[in-house]
């Protein structure tokens, strides 16, 4: 039996899924959630953006996630070029640019690049190894990077623990309007009065 | 010899070979950097609607409504800073 939202101790102590529908108890329509923590599903999450929501079988809302956090971030390494994931420039913007995985392995790259380690240009070479980029680009592209993380955040937080009652809610039950009680009051005298005779 | 939209071959093949480098360079696109904003907000609100609702058959037309209550609070705040350097 479950009532209300809950916390995992309190699912830990109770039969899982419940069944009932009485006094505010929650019946389940989807028992293929798992009243647990899903750790494995949060690291999947942040490696591959949607991953996490596959795992936990929620395909279509896995797919979706993939597509528009990908395409945030995607978008702004494309509108903003390499140089927009730079640890030393904006620490502050790249916390939430490495809540997406491969930020940092980007992050990396760039800094290979243009590192004191990085391999000097040859004479012949005539095109440079990348070109930063300034101004508003530069903000375009970090801010689409940096959101995408951000809302990768919220995703992982959501497979982290998935609260079964909530996402799983089948519709609540709408109140009888008058016509519905003036109906049911009338099949109930009828069928009162059939009894009796 | 016409290539793509009216283009010649040869400023077609040096258009890309000598401009712009996916993701080792920033797009040109400085002068219309502000409409850079509106897939972000679509962006935006296709992945919140879609963590927040349980169900997804209407996420088409709530991730519309915020991404269009959203641009419409951006223009509201960029009128009301505006009037604020204007004005004060």
């Amino acid at each position: 039996m479950l009532i209300g939202r809950v916390g995992a101790e309190t699912f830990a102590q109770t039969s899982y899924p419940p069944q009932t529908d009485h006094s505010g108890v929650v019946e389940l329509a989807d028992t293929n959630v798992s009243p647990r923590w899903h750790v494995a599903g949060a690291i999947a999450a942040w490696l591959v953006p949607g991953l996490g929501h596959w795992l936990l079988g929620q395909r279509q809302r896995a797919i979706i996630l993939f597509l528009s956090i990908n395409f945030l971030w995607l978008g702004g390494f494309f509108i903003g070029g390499v140089s927009i994931f730079d640890r030393k420039a904006h620490p502050i913007w790249y916390v939430g640019q490495m809540l997406i995985a491969p930020s940092i392995l980007v992050e990396k790259w760039h800094t290979s690049l243009e590192g004191p380690n990085a391999a000097p240009p040859r004479p012949d070479a005539d095109v440079i190894p990348f070109k930063p980029s300034y101004g508003h680009i530069h903000e375009q592209g970090v801010l689409y990077t940096a959101l995408a993380g951000m809302l990768n955040l919220l995703a992982i937080l959501d497979v982290l623990y998935q609260d079964p009652t909530v996402r799983s809610r089948k519709p609540a039950p709408v109140a009888p309007g008058p016509k519905e009680l003036a109906a049911a009051a009338t099949t109930e005298t009828t069928e009162t009065s059939g009894g009796t005779a | 010899m016409i290539g793509f939209f009216g283009l010649s071959l040869a400023a077609l093949s040096s258009t890309l070979t000598l401009g712009f480098r996916p993701f080792m360079e920033p797009i040109p696109l400085d002068k219309y950097w502000i409409l850079l904003l509106i897939p972000l907000v679509a962006g935006i609100s296709v992945v919140y609607k879609t963590i927040k609702m349980s169900n997804l058959k209407r996420l088409p037309y709530e991730a519309t409504v915020m991404a269009l209550q959203i641009i419409a609070f951006m223009i509201m705040a960029a009128f009301a800073l505006w009037m604020i350097t204007e004005l004060v």
